[in-house]
C-alpha cells in the first residue's frame, strides 16, 4: 500500500536531512504507530507521503514513494487527496469551514461527487466520530476533542484507504483524549490503514495490540520497525534512551524483568499486600501559604462567569499542579494570580498583602510567568537582549545584568547561540530561553502555563528536574497542566478546577485515591497507581516509587 | 455598551433575501448616494434606509443610532471642511449626510447576512470563482483565533514588562510594533496549515466543485433588486442626459 525506498529529505536551507534514507513498507490495514523524539521527522514523514512537503514546503527530496500506487513527488496534493488523508495536531488551522456539516463535505465536493453520494458519505462520517448531533454547530462552539473528531470525520469523507495522524491528541485534556482515541480504535476495525504519530503512548494502549506494528524514527532515520510484541519485549530500553515515552507498564515490567511484557496493568502478576488498606486516613498536613485567594469570581466582558467562589492556598517552597480539563478555566485564574486580569470580587493575598493594591510592575517583581507558547513572548532580536530585556527596563546595573546573563546562558546551555535570533531556535531551545527570561529576574513565584504538552520525554524530564531545582532553592512553583503522569512526578500539592469551581486542593496521592472526584473532573490517575493501588499500595503514584517499593518488600527480585 | 455589527439569526425580509442580491442592493445605494447632489433626496434615502432597517431587518432604533454615532465625528469634519472651502452650506449637508447614510445598509448587510450563505451565493448566484470565495471564507474564519492570539501576545508582553520600556504615545505604538512580528509567524503558520489541510481535502482539483448546500436568488429578490436599479435609473434621468450622468462615473473623459 506504502512503498519508500531510500528516501531522503532537506528542509529548504537546511544541511542536516530531516529524512535520512527511509526504507518502509506498509501493507493493507495495518496499524503503524509511529515514535520518535521531538524533531526527529515523524511529521516529515507523514507529510512525504501526502506529496505536501514537495509541493507546499519545497526543499530537496530524493528517493522513491509510492502510495496506493500513486507518486507523491510528481502528482498533484489534490491528488493524492483520493490516497491518503491526513489529520493534523493543531485544530483551529486544519478546520477551515464555519459549520460542522460543511467542514464534512467540504472534500467530496471538491471532488465532484454527485450530492446524494456526499450526503451520505458526510451523515456515515459524523456518525462514526459521534458528532451527527451536532452537525449544524459552528466549528467555533466544539470542544478540543470535538474539533479533532470533527477533522477525522472530515478525513473519513474523503474515503481513502489510508488515514494518517500527526499527533491529534497533543493539545487535549484526558476527556478529550480517550474520545479521539476511541475512534481511531474504530477506524482500525473497519479495516483503514492507519499511521499514527503519537506521545500519549499509555493512553495508547487502550487502542493497540500484541501485533500492531511500531516504528521508531530517530534522526530522520528509522530506528526500530517491529510488532509491538517485538519493540516493548526486546526494545523497551533502546526507546528510553532515544527519549521517548514508554506506556507504565512496560516501563515497570522491564524494570522488574516481567516477560512477556503486558500491555495491560492488570496482567502484571504481583502478589498483593496481605492486608488491604481500604480507607487510609490521611494526614492533614499544615501548609504555610505564600498566595491565598479568598472568594473570586471573574467574569469577562460579555458577561460569562469563568471563575466561582474560587478560595485556595498556594504552599510556599512547593510545586503546585493546577488541573482540570480545557476550558475548566485554569488560564484564567493563572492571569488573575498575576492581576492581568482583574476579579469581579474577592481577593487575592500575595504574602497577606492584597495584589489589587500594587501594579503590575510591583507583582511582576515577584512573580514570573512562562506562556504555553514561547514565542508569544519574546520582544529582542537575539538570545543574550532577550534574557537581558527584564533587567534593562527595570534599571539593573550593567554590571548585575552582565552577570545574570551569564549565568542563565551557561544554566540553560545557550552559550553557542547569543546571538541567534529567537525565532530562529529549535523548540526545546525556545521553551529554556522563555524560562531563561523570567528565571533571571530571580522571581520568588514562577508560574507556568502547559509546559508539557506535545514535549518528548527527555523534554519532560528536563523540566521536572528544574522544577525540583527550582523549589528546592526555595521558589515557589505554579503549574497548569492536564498531563496526570506529570502531574504525579512533579507536584507536592493539587489544585482541581472544573467549570470554574475549586473541587479539591490538597495531596496528589489523596485526589488519586478519589476515583468519584477523578470522574467528575474528567481526570485519571496514572495507570500505574491504579495497579499499585489494588495491591493495596495506596501512596504510590509514580513508576519508580512502585518498583523500588515492590523490590524493598521483596514481592519481586 | 459596544457595537455590534456582526450577523444575528432572525427571519426578516433582509435575512431571506439572497446575500449577493443584498450585496448588489447595498453597492447601489452607495452608487446612488454619489449621484445624488441636494441634501434632501440624500436625506429621503438616508430616511428610507432607516425605515427599510427597522420593518425588513427589525434593527433597533439604538443600533442604528450607534452605527452612525461612529461616523458623525468624521461626517462632521468633512461637512465643515467643506462649508469653509466651497462656502455652500448645501453642498456640505450633502457631503455629510452621504457618510451618515452610507452605514446603514452596510449595518442591515452585515447584520442579517449569514457569512456561509453569503459564500455559496457569491458563487453560486454571482459566478465569482469559488477558488476565491472560499479563500474570503477561510480568512473570515481566522479572524476570531487571530483575535485570541493578539490577546495572548500582548499578556505575554505585558508580563516580560513591556509596559515599563513602552510609556506615552509613542510607547504605544511600539508595543504594538512588537506584536507584529509573533501575530504574524502566528497568522503565516496557520495558513500553511490551513493551506495544507485544504489542499488534503482536494482543494483546486477541478475547476469546478458540487455543492450540497444551494442558494439561489428567488423571484422577489430578483424583483426586488429590479425595482431599484428601475428607481436609480430613473432618478438619475431626472438630474440630466444618460452622456453627462455617464460623465459623473468616467471623470477622465470630461
Amino acid at each position: 500500500m506504502i512503498s519508500v525506498k531510500n528516501l531522503s529529505y532537506w528542509y529548504p536551507d537546511a544541511e542536516k536531512p530531516a529524512l535520512d534514507n527511509v526504507n518502509l513498507e506498509i501493507f493493507e490495514g495495518e496499524f503503524v504507530l509511529i515514535l520518535g523524539a521531538s524533531g526527529s521527522g515523524k511529521s516529515t514523514l507523514l507529510y512525504a507521503l501526502n506529496g505536501i512537503l514537495e509541493h507546499e514546503i519545497g526543499g530537496k527530496i530524493r528517493g522513491h514513494i509510492e502510495v496506493c500506487g500513486k507518486n507523491p513527488i510528481t502528482s498533484r496534493v489534490c491528488d493524492m487527496a483520493t490516497a491518503i488523508s491526513l489529520v493534523m495536531q493543531d485544530p483551529e488551522a486544519q478546520l477551515t469551514q464555519m459549520n460542522v456539516w460543511d467542514e464534512v463535505v467540504f472534500g467530496p465536493e471538491n471532488l465532484l461527487r454527485p450530492v446524494e453520494e456526499i450526503v451520505q458519505q458526510a451523515e456515515r462520517a459524523l456518525k462514526f466520530v459521534g458528532l451527527y448531533d451536532k452537525r449544524d454547530c459552528l466549528v467555533t462552539e466544539l470542544s478540543g476533542g470535538e474539533k479533532q473528531r470533527l477533522a477525522i470525520a472530515a478525513a473519513l469523507a474523503m474515503n481513502t484507504p489510508i488515514i494518517a495522524l500527526d499527533e491529534p491528541t497533543a493539545h487535549l485534556d484526558p476527556m478529550g483524549t480517550k474520545d479521539v482515541f476511541n475512534v481511531i480504535k474504530n477506524l482500525k476495525n473497519i479495516g483503514k490503514t492507519v499511521l499514527l504519530v503519537e506521545h500519549k503512548v499509555d493512553d495508547l494502549l487502550d487502542i493497540i495490540e500484541e501485533d500492531d506494528r511500531v516504528i521508531v524514527i530517530d534522526s530522520g532515520a528509522i530506528a526500530l520497525d517491529g510488532t509491538v510484541h517485538e519493540i516493548f519485549n526486546s526494545h523497551a530500553r533502546d526507546i528510553e534512551r532515544l527519549g521517548l515515552h514508554l506506556p507504565q507498564v512496560v516501563e515497570v515490567s522491564t524494570r522488574l524483568g516481567i516477560h512477556p511484557v503486558p500491555l495491560r496493568m492488570d496482567q502484571i502478576n504481583i502478589p498483593a499486600l496481605p492486608v488491604q488498606l481500604h480507607n487510609p486516613e490521611w494526614e492533614r498536613k499544615v501548609y504555610d501559604p505564600i498566595i491565598e485567594v479568598e472568594n473570586l469570581d471573574f467574569s469577562y466582558e460579555n458577561g460569562v462567569q469563568v471563575l466561582k467562589n474560587i478560595s485556595l492556598k498556594i504552599p510556599r517552597n512547593s510545586i503546585t499542579a493546577l488541573v482540570g480539563h480545557n476550558g475548566s478555566g485554569k488560564s484564567t485564574l493563572l492571569l488573575n494570580l498575576i492581576g492581568l486580569l482583574k476579579p469581579v470580587r474577592g481577593k487575592i493575598l500575595y504574602e497577606g498583602k492584597d495584589i489589587s493594591s500594587l501594579n503590575l510592575k510591583e507583582v511582576l517583581r515577584e512573580i514570573g510567568y512562562v506562556f504555553q507558547y514561547p514565542e508569544h513572548q519574546f520582544v529582542t532580536k537575539t538570545v543574550k537582549d532577550e534574557i537581558e530585556y527584564g533587567l534593562r527596563v527595570r534599571n539593573v546595573n550593567e554590571l548585575e545584568r552582565e552577570k545574570r546573563v551569564r549565568d542563565m546562558l551557561q544554566m540553560f546551555g545557550l552559550e553557542k547561540m547569543v546571538n541567534r535570533h529567537p525565532f530562529t531556535l529549535s523548540m526545546g531551545e525556545k521553551r529554556r530561553l522563555s524560562f531563561a527570561t523570567m528565571l533571571v529576574l530571580k522571581p520568588k513565584i514562577l508560574i507556568m502555563d502547559e509546559p508539557v504538552v506535545g514535549q518528548d520525554r527527555r523534554n519532560t524530564e528536563y523540566l521536572i528536574w528544574l522544577m525540583n531545582k527550582l523549589r528546592d532553592e526555595g521558589t515557589t512553583i505554579v503549574v497548569a497542566t492536564h498531563d496526570m503522569n506529570f502531574l504525579a512526578k512533579c507536584a507536592d500539592y493539587v489544585i482541581v478546577l472544573n467549570g470554574g469551581e475549586i473541587m479539591f486542593q490538597g495531596d496528589p496521592i489523596e485526589l488519586f485515591n478519589n476515583r468519584n472526584l477523578l470522574e467528575a473532573a474528567c481526570l485519571d490517575d496514572p495507570p500505574v497507581h491504579k495497579i499499585a493501588s489494588k495491591l493495596g499500595y495506596t501512596k504510590i503514584v509514580t513508576v519508580e516509587q512502585f518498583c523500588s517499593s515492590l523490590i524493598e518488600k521483596r514481592v519481586v527480585r | 455598551m459596544s457595537l455590534k455589527i456582526q450577523y444575528r439569526p432572525g427571519d426578516t425580509f433582509f435575512h431571506r433575501m439572497d446575500p449577493s442580491i443584498k450585496f448588489l442592493w447595498m453597492i447601489l445605494i452607495v452608487f446612488l448616494l454619489f449621484i445624488m447632489v441636494d441634501p434632501f433626496s440624500i436625506l429621503a434615502l438616508f430616511l428610507l434606509t432607516v425605515f427599510m432597517g427597522k420593518l425588513g431587518a427589525r434593527l433597533s432604533f439604538i443600533e442604528m443610532i450607534k452605527a452612525i454615532g461612529i461616523i458623525v465625528p468624521a461626517a462632521l469634519t468633512v461637512g465643515l471642511l467643506n462649508l469653509f472651502a466651497s462656502g455652500n452650506i448645501f453642498y456640505a449637508t450633502a457631503m455629510a449626510l452621504r457618510m451618515i447614510t452610507v452605514i446603514l445598509p452596510g449595518l442591515i448587510f452585515s447584520r442579517t447576512t449569514d457569512p456561509r450563505r453569503l459564500t455559496f451565493s457569491l458563487v453560486q448566484v454571482l459566478k465569482i470563482p469559488y477558488m476565491f470565495a472560499f479563500m474570503v471564507n477561510m480568512a473570515y474564519r481566522f479572524v476570531p483565533i487571530f483575535e485570541d492570539e493578539l490577546k495572548n501576545i500582548m499578556n505575554a508582553h505585558a508580563v516580560r514588562g513591556v509596559d515599563l520600556e513602552c510609556k506615552g504615545l509613542r510607547g504605544r505604538i511600539r508595543k504594538l510594533q512588537l506584536t507584529v512580528e509573533p501575530l504574524l509567524i502566528g497568522v503565516i503558520r496557520k495558513s500553511q496549515l490551513a493551506s495544507m489541510a485544504v489542499q488534503n481535502r482536494a482543494f483546486g482539483a477541478y475547476n469546478t466543485r458540487t455543492y450540497v448546500y444551494t442558494t439561489k436568488a428567488t423571484f422577489s429578490d430578483k424583483m426586488f433588486i429590479l425595482l431599484w436599479v428601475i428607481g436609480f435609473f430613473m432618478y438619475a434621468l431626472t438630474l440630466g442626459s444618460p452622456a453627462q450622468l455617464l460623465s459623473l462615473f468616467l471623470p477622465w473623459q470630461r
